[in-house]
């Protein structure tokens, strides 16, 4: 989404520094995934700075959000990105991230940790460490909570702050 | 290349660890193995095995260390996964009461045929891999702790640490 705000007009350095983390995957010889959520989110997320009226998306307009969407099925059409389906147990996986994280004080949306295991299950199955990249610092958040994701999993902030 | 293990083994006798993994190697099982109730946990709570294999006597960290309570945390985790207890250590009124815990799928002592029964266990587990959630299961084995009584599941859990000292004892 920081890809998007900035291609869009945003005056946001993070916004800036995401989309320049973006372009550098695209363009590198990394194999690049994304889960069914990263479409979901992607898509709302882009309609909801459509209709805002609040600073942080004003700048963005209908033909911005048609925009990225075609960039964005561009890079599935000639596999630039490529979307692994869930596994059968994403949702189960899920909702068991979510209890763990609740049961040390923190919080954990559904999604994030459906697309945490996701991420996860790709690093098994290929026994590398699979790159998250993100901008949302909750990600960083729950593998410092849990290391044990870390030997799964390693934390790309694309905005370059500092979650930990 | 092998698929990602689907089993977990939790065990510290490293000769009981080689045996298993000989025969799950020989068999084209992945078998994922901890030593410890704290790396057993880490690596469940990331992975979620649909088979998980405890032995009963495990080293602790800073944790409870049976591998009964070890499998009740699990169970309450991921409700869906398979949690057989084994030992090695408990005479057979233990073996009874320890059969008859409804929070652990089966339990088995460590006979000469055991590896033979994980493996078989294993590759159902394999079989039911890519199988959707049965939510009906997560609800009806989530809810089963609750189901029972502390002060039971403790006499239980009681017995069998008495049998795990005497056999200890007897050296």
């Amino acid at each position: 989404m920081r890809w998007a705000c900035a291609t869009g007009g945003s005056a946001d350095v993070r916004d800036h520094r995401g989309q320049a983390a973006l372009d550098e995957l695209l363009a590198g010889p990394q194999e690049l995934c994304g889960s069914p959520i990263t479409v979901a989110e992607y898509t709302s997320v882009l309609y909801d700075h459509v209709r805002t009226n609040e600073t942080w998306g004003a700048y963005f307009g209908s033909e911005d959000a048609d925009r990225c969407v075609k960039q964005f099925m561009q890079w599935l059409a000639d596999d630039t990105l490529a979307i692994r389906p869930l596994g059968r147990r994403a949702f189960e996986m899920g909702m068991a991230y979510v209890s763990s994280v609740a049961a040390r004080g923190r919080r954990m949306r559904g999604w994030d940790a459906i697309h945490l295991y996701e991420a996860c299950r790709w690093a098994r199955e290929t026994g590398e460490q699979v790159v998250l990249a993100t901008s949302d610092t909750d990600f960083q958040k729950t593998v410092n909570l849990f290391p044990e994701f870390g030997a799964f999993v390693r934390v790309l902030d694309t905005t370059g702050d500092d979650a930990s | 290349m092998m698929k990602a293990a689907v089993t977990l083994l939790v065990e510290d006798d490293a000769d009981v660890v080689d045996s298993y993994r000989r025969t799950f190697d020989h068999d084209g099982l992945a078998l994922d193995v901890a030593e410890t109730w704290g790396e057993a946990l880490a690596l469940f709570r990331v992975v979620g095995h649909r088979l998980v294999i405890a032995d009963y006597n495990l080293p602790g960290d800073e944790h409870d260390d049976t591998g009964l309570r070890l499998l009740v945390e699990m169970k309450l985790l991921v409700p869906s996964a398979e949690l057989v207890l084994i030992s090695g250590a408990l005479s057979q009124p233990a073996e009874q009461l320890a059969a008859q815990i409804p929070l652990i799928d089966a339990f088995y002592p460590k006979t000469s045929d055991l590896p033979d029964i994980l493996v078989a266990l294993a590759r159902a587990a394999v079989e039911r891999a890519d199988d959707e959630t049965d939510w009906h299961m997560v609800g009806t084995k989530y809810l089963t702790p609750n189901d029972v009584i502390e002060a039971a599941l403790a006499e239980i859990d009681d017995a069998l640490r008495a049998d795990v000292a005497k056999n200890a004892r007897r050296g």
